[in-house]
């Protein structure tokens, strides 16, 4: 079956009711995008020698033009930053602790993934409900990483838990 | 009236008294020519309905250019043409809806003159729609052929004042123009003001997008009726 295509000509009012073949525009920025003709076999090789990109090189919002918790009216454009999350490190975070701020969240990656870390920091909002015996698992898990938990200032527990929360939003 | 003489002194010349005398009778009779030809004519005129300031008084004499009376300020309710010299003037005062009026008053050599003038409605008098709704303002008006020529609602934003739409037909006017009472020339406008109910546009909280992704922020956005503005991905150099 021949494909139709009904047609309006920009400009002219027209419409083309004759048998046409579909055919795809691209355009970008208004101007059309033709794409090369891509050697399949030579692709797929290629293909197969590749890795897949890796979650922490895919850009993560870091920045809002708006801030949270602003009200404002439906239809408000918000602009973005997004940054790699290889790319930010802890110390962007407001009282994050000392030991995690050079930390990037790429670097917490091997904490994050723990299925004892992970349980605890799904399970809990905030740290002040963290259960004691829990407290001691995320501590220790800490202390394996060269991460200090102590009642010092800058390296509390909050500080610890608060940090690897914002940090799981970039996982 | 004496000659005025016009006597210049030298400097050093002392200012006699003659000299001194000669300057006060001088204006002494300039003062008593200008009392003696520049006469006024207080013109009280009736007028229901009608804002007196809005009155147009004009004397005219054969043979000299109209002089225009000065409308009265409250609370004086006289317009008064000055500067006219002896003679018979027609004096005509005219205002809007209303048919004019015209008398005549002979000013003479001593002494002002008055006339009494009285102006007839020949155009509707402006109702009272202050709290009607605009739907029976815009009858009312109607019935009397006065167009609405303007419409604004409470903020101020101008409406279509022939068909604002059915939504404004409950608004009550607020304001109008001209006032309720005033005669309105035939095939006339009014003003009107009307309250609408603010509209009060549906906001939203914006949420802390940090470490979504780019789809997952512009669902978040769009779920929340935001739009997804700039977007800028960097990296490390």
């Amino acid at each position: 079956m021949a494909n139709f295509q009904v047609k309006a000509l920009s400009g002219l009012g027209a419409i083309e009711v004759a048998g046409v073949q579909l055919q795809k525009a691209i355009v970008r920025n208004g101007t059309e995008v033709v794409g090369p003709t891509v050697n399949d076999s030579k692709v797929d090789a290629y293909v197969d020698k590749l890795v897949p990109v890796t979650r922490f090189n895919v850009p993560r919002v870091l920045s809002q033009s708006v801030p949270a918790g602003t009200s404002v009216v439906k239809g408000t454009s918000v602009d973005l930053v997004l940054v790699p999350p290889a790319d930010v490190n802890l110390g962007l975070f407001d009282d994050s602790h000392l030991d995690l701020q050079t930390r990037t969240i790429a670097d917490l990656a091997p904490i994050l993934d723990d299925s004892q870390v992970s349980l605890i920091l799904n399970k809990y909002s905030d740290a002040a409900s963290v259960s004691q015996a829990d407290k001691e698992i995320l501590t220790g898990k800490l202390a394996s990483a060269q991460v200090n938990v102590n009642d010092s200032a800058g390296r509390t527990f909050n500080q610890a838990f608060n940090s690897l929360k914002g940090a799981q939003a970039f996982l | 009236m004496s000659t005025f003489i016009a006597r210049h002194v030298s400097p050093g010349e002392p200012l006699t008294a003659q000299a001194w005398n000669d300057i006060v009778d001088a204006l002494d009779a300039a003062f008593a020519l200008i009392e003696a030809t520049q006469h006024t004519v207080s013109v009280q005129v009736t007028a229901p309905g009608a804002d007196l300031a809005s009155v147009r008084v004009t004397a005219v004499k054969t043979g000299s250019p109209p002089v225009q009376a000065v409308a009265p300020v409250t609370p004086d309710t006289h317009h008064v043409l000055s500067g006219l010299v002896p003679g018979a003037y027609s004096v005509r005062a005219e205002a809007p809806g209303f048919a004019p009026a015209t008398g005549t008053v002979t000013v003479g050599d001593t002494g002002n003159a008055s006339l009494e003038l009285a102006l007839t409605p020949t155009g509707p008098t402006m109702p009272d729609l202050f709290g009607s709704t605009l739907q029976s303002a815009r009858a009312a008006l109607s019935a009397k052929s006065i167009v609405v020529a303007r419409l604004f609602d409470f903020s101020g934003h101008d409406l279509p004042p022939l068909n604002p739409g059915p939504e404004f037909d409950t608004s009550p006017v607020l304001v109008q123009s001209p006032a309720a009472g005033t005669v309105v020339a035939p095939g006339g406008s009014a003003m009107l003001v009307v309250a609408v109910a603010p509209k009060v546009e549906a906001a939203v909280e914006v949420p802390s997008l940090a470490g979504l992704s780019l789809a997952e922020a512009q669902k978040a956005l769009t779920g929340l009726g935001l739009v997804l503005g700039k977007v800028k991905i960097l990296q490390t150099k």
